[in-house]
């Protein structure tokens, strides 16, 4: 390899680590018009956006709990889950587009609802839950620590140690007795 | 945890087997607890070289997906739980979810299958899984401490008290001596309310029935004189009952003396057993567990053990006679009153076990918000600065007084509940005592036999003295449940088997050349990831020595082997032609000497901290080594000079200064062989140089392996290693790997160009 030839080399490496870098100081904007999402037959997403295509997508929200529908990030499904893009507002996309993307949030953000909290035991630095969530009846462990949380309002988020989450929509719809029950960790 | 087909659980395999499949052709098998619409469903995923198979346990069909024309599993997480999805890209389908608490087996299984499908073959390692929080065989709930094998409901108390029992061993005839008098106490608190009832109204001052001879027996004989000499009588009694009460204090007092005399020394036996054996055990030990969590087992966990036994268990056992005795003295007395007052107890009983859970509850609650209060504050005072430099000294007011008001409610409620609780309890107690005055003080009316006036006030006394007992027997049961399982933790550390053994008969070797053979060393720190792979190389006595690498190729891993913190798995290591495995840990530590950059200084003056390994050597060789390192200036301007106590609470060196104390108890050490693990890299380049100039000194004359981040340090180094994924990739002198344009110069055109972009001077 010629001296010349290496030089270039290393200057291509270089600044493929400086582009690296830079792309984590910039946002792409993902608008109706430079994206085409499509739904796999699996029930995920591809896209296509900027002449390149991901046949399957991630759908992060970077504020869950205060911003739903805005500021959503699109990622790739590769290990390290590289951001594409973020859409601003959902409200703005097409109906068929934010159904899709709605969809893949829905997945994503998955949580179990807790409809009745059959009892809470607190043993040895744990707390033991029995709970019937609207998938059904559940059992799992917690710390003590902590363990709830609370994301405004009276909707309650319970992690527990596998970091598992359960979610409470509304504190004021429990009995007195489960209210009881969880009074702890509020 | 593993999770080839062999361990899967009976009823996955009964299921394989009579659906007329291949038993032995499954490769593993891992559980699910949901079902695609992420429901609660328990199941099972396995699979075999051409298919993966999945049965949920509640339906009588296995789905089954083949691996022809498939690209790749992956998992799409979720954050709670994930999605096996098989088929690459845009043909990917679900196959199963699962929650978060499988997370870990699915990923390996992805592992697995996309070995599989590759055409790859599988390992053993491949198959186990560290770490991983298990179901509890006996109740079904995940174990709460990963790493720990141990569900805290489920351990055997039983077996753990004896054990610690045997604590108490060598103090066994005074222990014997303690429940004797703890026997004797019980039975001479209960005596009291019979002389002070019945005795004394009865026989002292009720004149109307004189007997007008004694009746049989002693105490017939003595009620007798009692009633016909009644002013010397009140006399004997009133000193009897006062030498009575003399003799239960004094008995106290002997046994609180000698259990508080017992106490300490099987306190400090277990703590000192705690840790002597953490001292034994190996590095590897320590990795896999927190620093704190391992304080807390010698520190609170030894005292919780020991205050049960100090207080719980003679309470326990004073309550229990006081308890029998009462019971017996008042059945003795009135069967039917003493039943009528019994009836009570379960009652009382029940109250405390309903109601203090939640007094517990609620002290929890209040130490909790104290707790969130303390750390409130001094986040505030450590963040000061911040606070002050945006203004936010109102928000910050207003937080805290949010803060301090869930303090003050928990207060609240807690003296609210307690109140409740006492008035409950008391509630009972009045009625009870009623009850008994009034039916006791019919029954003396009717003249029902053997009922007198003085039994009665006598059995008032002995139902209020069954309360006390009763509330301790309330909560005595899950006090004992923690301290068990303090007890389970700390026999755990006692009983754990170091990794790494002295040879029974080591070699002595005394002083090292200080030569090194690595030969075909292979090694993992868990069996699903290799560190080093087949590595060899050797080290010429004297010589300096660069290891170069990324961060995770395994550098910091191969000076833990060579200086046998862990054992090598495959390969050998050897020193001077001996296999380390084979020599003394004494001549390994006196020969080999670590400087690293985290550098730790003990609590104690600098003379000792310089003096650490070598601790008889004289004032001289101390200021020689620290003025060899760079460290004598900035030690004499200190006040108290090497008298200086550092360390924990007391003056806070920079790290350059510390790093110089290292080198300093490096030099002192003389080691044959030096290691130098990024000794510069958490200092600035200034202190750097000195630091560097420090080391030019030490490395004359030894063995010296040094690893380092930036490149220049190791220009001036006899030979150099590049290691990457745990492999030897290229060895020479840093012109000989320039030269060779591989990896070295890679990184060396990369750090050069770096340094170059920042506009810091060029290294090259």
């Amino acid at each position: 390899m010629s001296n010349a030839g290496e030089i270039v080399e290393y200057d291509l490496l270089i600044k493929e680590q400086m582009e690296k870098v830079d792309s984590l100081f910039e946002i792409e904007l993902l608008t109706p018009d430079n994206t085409v999402f499509t739904r796999t037959p699996g029930g995920f997403l591809t896209l296509e956006y900027k002449s390149k295509t991901y046949p399957r997508i991630n759908v992060f929200r970077a504020f869950p709990f205060t911003q739903p529908m805005r500021f959503i990030s699109i990622r790739d499904a590769s290990e390290k889950n590289e951001e594409i893009g973020m859409i601003g507002d959902l409200h703005d996309w097409p109906v068929e587009t934010r159904e899709l993307l709605l969809e893949q949030i829905g997945i994503r953000y998955f949580t179990p609802r807790i409809v009745k909290i059959s009892s809470v035991k607190e043993e040895f630095g744990f707390a033991y839950w029995e709970v019937v969530t609207d998938r059904g009846d559940m059992k799992f462990t917690t710390s003590i620590w902590n363990p709830v949380i609370r994301i405004g309002g009276n909707r309650l988020l319970v992690n527990d140690l596998d970091s598992n989450r359960y979610e409470i929509d509304d504190l004021t719809k429990l009995s007195r007795r489960e209210i009881k029950l969880i009074d702890l960790f509020l | 945890m593993e999770l080839g087909f062999g361990s899967a659980p009976d009823i996955v395999k009964t299921k394989v087997r009579s659906s007329g499949m291949d038993e032995s052709s499954m490769i593993a098998c891992v559980r699910t607890d949901r079902d695609l619409d992420f429901g609660v469903r328990k199941g099972y995923v396995f699979f075999n070289v051409d298919s993966i198979f999945l049965w949920y346990t509640d339906s009588g069909e296995i789905i089954s997906y083949k691996f022809t024309g498939m690209t790749e599993v992956s998992i799409f997480p979720q954050i709670t739980g994930g999605i096996f999805v098989i088929g690459g890209g845009e043909n990917g389908i679900p196959a199963a979810a699962f929650s978060n608490a499988c997370m870990k087996q699915f990923y390996k299984l992805k592992d697995l299958i996309t070995k599989v499908i590759k055409g790859e073959e599988l390992k053993d390692s491949d198959f186990y899984l560290q770490d991983n929080r298990d179901l509890c065989p006996k109740c079904g709930n995940a174990f709460p401490e990963e790493g720990r094998q141990v569900c805290p409901r489920c351990i055997d108390r039983r077996s753990l008290f004896l054990r610690v029992l045997g604590y108490f061993k060598p103090y066994a005839g005074r222990f014997a001596l303690i429940m004797f008098i703890i026997l004797v106490h019980g039975m001479v608190s209960s005596v009291v309310p019979f002389l002070s009832g019945r005795v004394l109204y009865d026989n002292v001052l009720n004149k109307s029935a004189v007997p007008s001879e004694p009746a049989e027996g002693i105490y017939g004989y003595i009620e007798f004189m009692l009633s016909r000499e009644s002013v010397a009588a009140l006399g004997i009694l009133i000193l009897t009952i006062l030498s009575v009460r003399i003799l239960h204090q004094l008995l106290g007092i002997l046994q609180g003396r000698m259990v508080a005399g017992i106490m300490p020394k099987a306190v400090l036996n277990i703590k000192s057993d705690i840790y002597k054996s953490m001292q034994k055990l190996s590095i590897g030990f320590f990795n896999l567990r927190q620093t704190g969590s391992l304080m807390t087992r010698i520190q609170s966990d030894a005292t919780e053990v020991m205050y049960f036994f100090i207080d719980g268990l003679p309470y326990l056992l004073v309550n229990i006679v006081i308890l029998v005795t009462a019971a017996v003295v008042m059945i003795s007395m009135n069967i039917s009153l003493a039943v009528l007052a019994l009836i009570f107890i379960p009652l009382l009983f029940l109250i405390s076990y309903r109601m203090i859970p939640r007094l517990w509850h609620l002290h929890g609650k209040r130490h909790r918000s104290v707790r969130n209060m303390n750390s409130a504050v001094s986040d505030n005072l450590t963040g000061a600065r911040v606070v002050k430099a945006f203004g936010q000294e109102r928000s910050e007011t207003l937080r805290f007084e949010r803060i301090n008001s869930r303090v003050r409610d928990a207060e609240l409620d807690l003296v609210d509940y307690d109140n409740k609780f006492f008035g409950a309890y008391s509630a009972v107690e009045t009625v009870s005592s009623l009850i008994i005055w009034g039916i006791g003080s019919w029954f003396v009316l009717k003249g029902y036999p053997g009922m007198t006036y003085g039994t009665l006030t006598a059995f008032v006394a002995y139902v209020a003295m069954l309360n006390g007992p009763l509330d301790f027997m309330s909560f005595i049961f899950r006090w004992w449940s923690l301290s068990m399982n303090s007890a389970q933790r700390i026999f755990e550390v006692i009983d754990a088997v170091p990794e790494v053994r002295e040879k029974d008969v080591p070699v002595r070797k005394g002083v090292f050349e200080g030569r090194i053979d690595v030969k075909d060393v292979s090694f993992s720190y868990t069996p699903d990831k290799r560190i080093l792979d087949k590595m060899s190389f050797s080290i010429t006595p004297g010589t300096y020595f660069g290891i170069v690498g990324k961060s995770g190729a395994g550098k910091t891993t191969l000076i833990n082997l060579i200086s046998r913190f862990y054992d090598v798995k495959e390969g050998q290591i050897s020193i001077d032609g001996i296999p380390i495995k084979d020599l003394a840990f004494e001549d390994i530590r006196k020969n080999i000497a670590i400087v690293s950059q985290d550098s730790y200084i003990f609590s104690g003056t600098i003379a000792e901290n310089i003096a650490y390994a070598k601790p008889d050597c004289s004032f001289k060789e101390i200021v020689s080594a620290a003025a060899s390192a760079g460290a004598h200036d900035f030690i004499m301007k200190l006040p108290h000079g090497y008298d200086t106590v550092v360390g924990h609470g007391a003056k806070d060196l920079s790290g350059g200064e510390k790093q110089r104390i290292s080198i300093a108890r490096a030099i002192l050490a003389d080691p044959r062989i030096l290691i130098l693990d990024e000794a510069t890299a958490s200092v600035d380049t200034h202190t750097e140089q000195k630091i560097q100039r420090s080391l030019d000194d030490l490395v004359k004359n030894r063995t010296t392996i040094s690893i380092a981040h930036r490149l220049s340090t190791l220009r001036d180094a006899d030979d150099l290693i590049v290691i990457e994924d745990g492999k030897v990739v290229e060895q020479g002198t840093h012109e000989q790997l320039k030269k060779m344009k591989g990896v070295y110069n890679k990184l060396l055109q990369l750090q050069t160009k770096a340094l170059a972009i920042k506009g810091a001077e060029e290294y090259e």
